[in-house]
């Protein structure tokens, strides 16, 4: 059996620079990389394929700019790519309504993501789609056995193991645990760009769910007490606990 | 003992009817060498080279002649780490070289003789030779003796193939030698001369031979001659050649890696369908087949190879061998290859320093590497490596925002703040990044400050990322090229005259590898710090004083062995205490563990590698082990803190020297 998978990648920020005067963050200059987790779904949607064949399809809410790790996930084994422009800030609503619109009129089998992304962490893009597209949510997987229309997802809980089967098609988000990424080497990213990648225009006009008031980063001030005397240490030290 | 009054002369074809035994000889002469030839060509062509460029190889090359003869003539490399084995090779060679120059003496005075009626070979110039040759032959007879007892004990550790061979060969030199002997004593005894054959004639003496005999060894002694060097092309004794082969094919020092391709080039025209490292065995190519045939099993590789020492799953001996085998058929390397096996190796280099046939295993090995990296076949730890190199672009993986910005505070210029660039000061990933190898520059940079110098470098912050080594050497060359490309760039905007690195792996890229990647760089000096500090203290720029203290110095391999630089840390070091050199130093330094870069990766292994050098330093019994390099010092230092007793310390030479100002 052959699946038709769609894999979602997020372009994040490499290092963001705070302002140490304004405590905001310039994202100018700042690189892109592929957000760590989508790292690991590129990589369970090329080993899917390789192991039962079908199709791999790297797709991208994001900028131009991010076709750079578009074709390194090409690179990685995906057969084809497609960004879709017009990404601004993280919003699972918006992006899921992008990617619901872009798919609704096409056949797969698989949605493969990371369960969350390293930039924003709200873990809602992969329920969200399985309720738009009314298709079974398998998350946080760890490990991914296919059987025809089936898919047996292992994924963990804290203290268990929980199997759980489920028909496809449907959407899987995977976990960091579930494999180690392969890295292709720079010449291998660029004989992706030989691969089809194609830049489109959002089928959404943009959407606003979210305000932002301010982006500020966190300051943790220490009190920075310091004793001399080692033998008060203790006492001392107990003070300042009770009284805080 | 009388000497005759009469000169004596070799007697050619004594006792023989010369014209037929002239038609024989000259016919096998012919027939062997034909024969050499034609075996030559064939034995080529399996492995795709032909007699043309075989040739044109060693022609070519001639400037590199008198090196490679200098090697064999003094059998610097088999004598360095074997005596007894190195010494018979030694007298073998000798033996069969004495033995061959007295073939073409009587050979010349056959001609001689014939066009003028006189003999040459007479009197004192024949007795003596002839006395040489009754010593060379009991020399050739022995190590023949003592090569064929060497290859028995060691008969289950080499192919049989190379037993056989070697064996044959053996024997017809001992079959040689001893006929040889037997002839000339039987033309002396009919010729009733006495004195010079003294030893020769004691020993023969209870041999009589008869005629016959005389006829059947006289034939047998030259065409065995004449059978062993025609098919020399298809057997193990083929290594005397391709040792020269070897040594001709390639003039890289052993610290530059083989360019599989241009990363500029590929870039303009857009072809990206490079093969790149080796696969299957059909990937080795040519002259590589060859060079690995030259392999004699000898395992001076694998005695002096940090990684077997340690236990890991490498032997550069067995490697080798099993490539030897592999190409025999077209098979994929992974088939008879572990991939820990390649990631073992350190590329120290002590290995291709110790193959006296001049085979550079490092160079398979990467290979090997890079195939693994293009088929994305890494672990976790390397591919994190990868990962640093590509997103910060410095192997620590730390962002490069504010890097080195210290160093403006020491009023050394940034780079884009000055005008032209003399001295870029290069700081590497380690000296950025690790607190410890921090204060390596630190130390150094107090130094430049003492000799008041600190005008005259700069360092490029943020701008620096990092020289490639690590990428090049786990087998990223794309990436390698990339940084290079980029460095040098940047090295051209700040028109940049010379380099002074901290760490040896940088001085080993900038030195030898990144002039191949761009010409332009053949204008920049490079130089270790070891250097500088030597200058500083040759031109009594900074002043020390002496103590008591005894040091130790543990040379870098990227610093010593591939790239000869010995000197300076015992000229620094003389100058402040007594040198205690450990076992294995300079030139045959033992590797810390990290090159390679081993430093970002683990490989299961008995021993840390660290550990066995750490512990060859400490049994010098000198209180310091001086270290010149960013790496070693991270090693050597973790080593130190499972194994030290606390009286051993660990110091950069840097910090000595700076401890030691007067």
């Amino acid at each position: 059996m052959q699946y038709n998978i769609y894999v979602l990648i997020k372009a994040i920020y490499e290092d963001i620079k705070i302002n140490p005067n304004t405590l905001e963050p310039s994202t100018t200059g700042v690189k892109f990389k592929m957000e760590d987790i989508s790292r690991n779904a590129v990589e369970e949607a090329v080993r899917i394929k390789e192991k039962y064949g079908g199709k791999a399809i790297g797709l991208m809410f994001g900028n131009e700019q991010n076709a750079l790790i578009m074709r390194e996930a090409l690179a990685m084994g995906l057969d084809e790519g497609i960004i879709i422009k017009g990404y601004t800030i993280n919003d699972p609503i918006y992006t899921s309504r992008v990617i619901y619109e872009k798919l609704k009129d096409t056949k797969w089998d698989i949605i493969i993501m990371g369960y969350s992304s390293a930039d924003a962490y709200t873990a809602q893009l992969a329920p969200r789609l399985s309720f738009l597209f009314n298709v079974p949510l398998v998350g946080n997987a760890v490990k991914l056995e296919f059987n025809e229309k089936n898919v047996v997802a292992t994924k963990s809980l804290d203290e268990f193991l929980v199997r759980i089967e489920s028909e496809l098609p449907a959407v899987i988000s995977v976990a960091q645990e579930i494999n180690t990424p392969r890295i292709p080497p720079l010449l291998q990213i660029m004989a992706a760009s030989r691969k089809p990648l194609k830049i489109e225009e959002a089928p959404l006009s943009k959407e606003t769910y979210y305000k932002v008031i301010e982006h500020k980063a966190y300051v943790s001030s220490r009190k920075k007490i310091i004793f001399e005397d080692i033998n008060k240490g203790v006492d001392e030290i107990s003070k300042v606990l009770k009284s805080a | 003992m009388t000497l005759i009054a009469t000169a004596l002369c070799y007697p050619e074809y004594f006792d023989l009817p010369r014209f037929y035994m002239m038609v024989a000889v000259y016919l096998s002469a012919s027939f062997s060498v034909i024969f050499f030839f034609l075996l030559l060509e064939f034995r080529l062509k399996r492995d795709e080279v032909s007699l043309k460029e075989f040739f044109e190889l060693i022609f070519k090359r001639y400037r590199s002649w008198p090196n490679y003869f200098f090697d064999l003539l003094t059998h610097r490399k088999l004598l360095r780490d074997r005596k007894t084995g190195g010494l018979s090779h030694f007298f073998m060679i000798y033996a069969l070289l004495l033995s061959f120059i007295g073939t073409l003496i009587v050979a010349f005075n056959q001609y001689y003789e014939i066009i003028t009626g006189s003999s040459i070979f007479c009197g004192y110039f024949f007795e003596g030779y002839s006395f040489i040759l009754d010593v060379v032959m009991w020399i050739l007879f022995v190590s023949s003796i003592g090569g064929l007892a060497a290859l028995y004990i060691r008969r289950n550790i080499i192919p049989k193939n190379d037993i056989i061979f070697n064996s044959f060969y053996l024997t017809g030199f001992a079959y040689l030698a001893v006929t040889g002997a037997l002839l000339e004593t039987f033309r002396i005894k009919s010729l009733t001369i006495r004195s010079y054959y003294l030893f020769n004639e004691i020993v023969f003496s209870f041999i009589k031979i008869s005629y016959p005999v005389y006829l059947g060894i006289y034939i047998t002694h030259f065409e065995l001659a004449f059978i062993l060097i025609a098919i020399i092309p298809e057997t193990s004794i083929f290594h005397s050649l391709l040792s020269l082969i070897n040594y001709l094919k390639e003039e890289r020092p052993s610290g530059e890696l083989r360019k599989p391709f241009d990363l500029k080039e590929i870039i303009e025209k857009g072809t990206f369908d490079v093969q790149v490292g080796i696969n299957k065995t059909s990937d080795i190519k040519g002259f590589d087949r060859l060079e690995l045939e030259a392999c004699m099993h000898c395992y001076r590789c694998q005695d002096v190879c940090p990684a077997y020492a340690a236990g890991r799953p490498l032997s550069p001996t067995q490697l080798v061998t099993d490539l030897k085998e592999g190409i025999k058929k077209d098979k994929s390397i992974w088939d008879f290859i572990q991939e820990d096996t390649i990631w073992s190796c350190t590329t120290c280099g002590a290995c291709v320093h110790a193959c006296p046939v001049y085979i550079r295993h490092t160079d398979y090995i990467i290979d090997l590497r890079r195939a693994l990296v293009m088929n994305m076949k890494l672990d976790e730890k390397k591919n994190t490596l990868l990962l640093a190199l590509s997103s910060q672009e410095n192997a620590l993986g730390f962002p490069n925002q504010d890097r080195n910005s210290w160093l403006s505070e020491e009023g050394i210029k940034k780079a884009s703040e000055s005008n032209g660039v003399d001295n870029l000061l290069w700081v590497g990933c380690m000296g950025s990044f690790d607190p410890e190898a921090k204060d390596i520059v630190k130390n150094f940079v107090e130094l430049i400050k003492k000799a008041g110098l600190q005008n005259e470098y700069a360092y490029l912050g943020e701008e620096e990322t990092c020289c490639g080594d690590p990428a090049r050497r786990l087998g990223e060359e794309s990436k390698f090229q990339d940084l290079a490309l980029k460095n040098i760039e940047l090295f051209k905007k700040y028109n940049v005259k010379n380099i002074v690195t901290i760490c040896p792996h940088g001085y080993n890229a900038f030195k030898n590898e990144y002039p191949k990647i761009d010409n332009w760089f053949k204008n920049v000096n490079v130089k270790h710090y070891s250097e500088v500090i030597q200058e500083l203290l040759e031109k009594e720029k900074i002043k020390v004083k002496m103590s008591r203290e005894v040091y130790t110095i543990h040379d870098p391999c990227y610093l010593s062995r591939h790239n000869d630089i010995v000197e300076p840390q015992r000229f620094i070091l003389k100058k402040v205490g007594i040198i205690k050199e450990p076992k294995h130093s300079g030139k045959n330094t033992f590797c810390c563990g990290a090159g390679g870069s081993n430093y970002w990766y683990e490989v299961k292994e008995n021993e840390k590698i660290s550990h066995i050098r750490f512990r060859e330093l400490k049994d010098t019994g000198a209180s310091s082990i001086v270290v010149l390099c960013p790496f070693c010092n991270a090693m050597l230092n973790d080593a130190s803190a499972v194994l030290s007793d606390g009286k051993i310390k660990i110091k950069d030479i840097a910090e000595v020297i700076k401890d030691n100002l007067a």
